[in-house]
């Protein structure tokens, strides 16, 4: 492979990463291989080996730097609007035609695996954030619509607010742990 | 290194290794600053090809310790070539080499007398 190749390659697995950070790495890896190339009598091609594949290489810079600022926001804003389609006191509002109360079960099942998918692709931190704003989303939504909203009820039942309030609480933790248990995985499979 | 080494043995020396390498990298730093492919040189030089790091390991790991305050980088231009980014310790990097290095002293004084068997 040569340098502009293995370099793009490279580049195009750092997708998500913060532009000026990619930039800075793209060029310090060219620096490299032109420096190596021709200081010593190795060729292009075994430099570029030596600096292990693509996808390994831009693996190891990810886990420093994580997703840039635009991706974490859009991580983010994705996990507010699916919080949103949970709410259970939607359908009064819109009427049960556009969003049948058992909608909210389908939008909280397709919240958690959102999670879990951002969690594993992002890291604990994120997912656990994104959990967060979840989490927010909903117990806002739940106490402002009523008041906000003429026409919707608030929500009585005690027990029915806390098992609300439990599973929004919980969103947090399903955010957080399979980014933590992929990290614990990875250590223990990097320790052979 | 030895020339029969059983896989095990393997595993434990890039263990044994991985801990220090950090050591290594922030003490090449100490008197200046370097670009990437110079302190892989003086590492494997230096080391006597025992620290024979991959580049695809050393400069995440120079990135890694950028990011934890103990390196700062800056790109250099130069009057012929392409600029080099270089790495130079921050006070806080000088302050964990120190440290390392006295708990370094310790360790192996103290795995010395542990494997010649008697107290010091």
């Amino acid at each position: 492979m040569k340098a502009e190749a293995f370099l793009a390659a490279v580049e195009r697995k750092l997708f998500g990463m913060d532009g000026t950070v990619r930039r800075d790495i793209i060029d310090e890896l060219r620096t490299h291989i032109r420096d190596e190339s021709s200081d010593s009598a190795e060729d292009v091609e075994s430099v570029i080996e030596s600096m292990g594949s693509p996808s390994e290489l831009a693996r190891k810079y990810k886990e420093i730097y994580g997703y840039g600022f635009a991706f974490k926001f859009l991580f983010a804003f994705s996990g507010l609007l699916l919080a949103i389609s949970t709410l259970p006191i939607l359908p009064f509002i819109g009427g049960e035609l556009i969003l049948p109360l058992w909608g909210s079960v389908g939008f909280l099942i397709a919240l958690v695996l959102y999670l879990i998918w951002v969690s594993v692709v992002a890291g604990r931190r994120v997912g656990g954030a994104v959990g967060l704003v979840a989490c927010i989303t909903r117990l806002a939504g739940i106490l402002l619509i009523p008041l906000l909203a003429k026409g919707v009820p608030p929500y009585a039942d005690v027990l029915d607010l806390a098992a609300f309030v439990l599973v929004s609480v919980s969103l947090i933790a399903v955010g957080y742990i399979p980014g933590k248990s992929k990290e614990k995985w990875e250590a223990r499979v990097l320790e052979g | 290194m030895c020339p029969e080494m059983t896989p095990v043995s393997r595993e434990w020396v890039s263990e044994l290794k991985k801990g220090s390498v950090q050591l290594c990298l922030l003490a090449l730093l100490r008197d200046e600053r370097k670009y990437g492919f110079q302190i892989v040189k003086e590492l494997r030089e230096l080391s006597e090809g025992f620290f024979d790091l991959k580049e695809g390991t050393l400069y995440p790991a120079l990135r890694r310790l950028e990011k934890k305050g103990y390196l700062l980088s800056e790109w250099v231009e130069r009057e012929r070539g392409i600029p080099r980014k270089y790495y130079e310790l921050t006070e806080d990097g000088r302050k964990a080499l120190d440290a390392a290095e006295e708990v370094w002293n310790r360790m192996k004084e103290s795995c010395d007398s542990v494997l010649r068997g008697r107290r010091r």
